[in-house]
């Protein structure tokens, strides 16, 4: 950030702490094309723009907190930096849910969908061939549920044999 | 040119939105911060609650608008809470010496609290003459006059009364004085 803008951010958030609001619009001038720089270097453009909006929406938020003894650019960085590393936290979460992994690995192409047709189809015809009572248990741990009667321990043991014999079915088709 | 058609417009509204929220949450838990503590001890302690709760909720209220309204207004909040803290505790400080049982106070010596509700009020007249740098004396004046208010009832009705001559006097005697140096 250049020197000018620099002392200009520093006076108009200053003001905008006590409360004046014709110090908005230079503020919002200064940052917002900052912020969405900022974001669009650090995260992948589809999160880039929202980031930042979320960013100079918490400055906003926060202009009241601000000490104008303080370095100004530095307290805006500071909150665009959180922000951001927020947003990096939540897309590495989202990577790590099942539900964003299933997404994910959704075939594309018309091969892939064939091949991923096929898989379901095996799987159904695997567990046609299951007891009821391990096709009741390999449903549930699907749905992130657990048998009522089952305690967590007891649960994963019935899914771990229920998938062996699964596993076993389908060796032998 | 149509501003709702430009998405820096609907940010840049959106971002003013969160400016005065996040202001109007300030000033509502300011007024509450201060206001609720001192309104409870006056209640407690002053023989009329009712004057006590209508005192302390328009000091909430002042602090409030002044805290959300900002620049002068804000900077006078803070002598005008100072000034108003001395008024308010020296009466209720001096009543609880006295351990009075009932707030309206039978001994000999209850002809001099106005007198104190008056020096606390001078005091923080005073201090509030020197602390306010450029604020508004309007709100510093009032935020002082309704806190002092809350520990003068004390004394009764005509507690707030004998704060608010403090007050005057001590706001205005040093600006004589200054002024007369000055001449």
């Amino acid at each position: 950030m250049e020197a000018s803008r620099r002392a200009r951010l520093q006076e108009c958030l200053s003001s905008l702490a006590g409360g004046d609001r014709e110090a908005f619009t230079p503020v919002f001038d200064i940052l917002w094309p900052i912020y969405r720089r900022f974001a669009r270097k650090h995260l992948p453009e589809i999160d880039a723009d929202d980031a930042a909006q979320e960013a100079l929406l918490k400055l906003f938020v926060r202009a009241d907190e601000f000490d104008p003894s303080r370095d100004a650019a530095a307290f805006a960085i500071g909150v665009a930096y959180h922000e951001i590393r927020t947003w990096r936290r939540k897309r590495w979460r989202r990577r790590e849910d099942p539900a964003e992994r299933h997404e994910r690995i959704q075939p594309s192409g018309a091969e892939d969908a064939l091949a991923a047709r096929e898989a379901d189809e095996l799987i159904n015809w695997g567990l046609a061939r299951l007891s009821s009572a391990d096709r009741e248990t390999l449903v549930l741990f699907a749905h992130e549920e657990r048998a009522k009667t089952a305690s967590a321990v007891a649960f994963r043991k019935r899914v771990q044999r229920a998938l062996e014999r699964l596993r076993a079915i389908l060796k032998l088709r | 040119m149509n501003l709702d058609s430009n998405p820096d417009a609907d940010i840049r509204r959106r971002a003013r939105r969160a400016y005065e929220r996040a202001r109007a949450g300030n000033a509502l838990a300011l007024a509450a911060i201060v206001s609720a503590p001192a309104m409870l001890l006056s209640t407690g302690y002053c023989p009329t609650p009712t004057a006590s709760i209508l005192c302390g909720l328009a000091l909430a209220a002042a602090i409030a608008l002044a805290r959300f309204a900002g620049k002068g207004s804000q900077t006078a909040l803070r002598p005008g809470l100072i000034a108003g803290a001395l008024a308010f505790a020296l009466p209720l400080a001096c009543h609880g010496l006295m351990a009075c049982p009932n707030g309206m106070c039978a001994s000999p010596r209850l002809w001099w609290i106005p007198f104190v509700a008056a020096g606390a009020g001078f005091v923080g007249g005073v201090a509030m003459r020197f602390l306010l740098r450029g604020g508004s004396r309007v709100v510093a004046g009032s935020t002082a006059l309704l806190l002092g208010s809350l520990g003068s009832l004390v004394v009764g009705l005509s507690g707030p009364a004998w704060t608010a001559l403090g007050l005057a006097v001590g706001t205005l005697v040093p600006v004589g004085l200054v002024r007369r140096q000055g001449t």
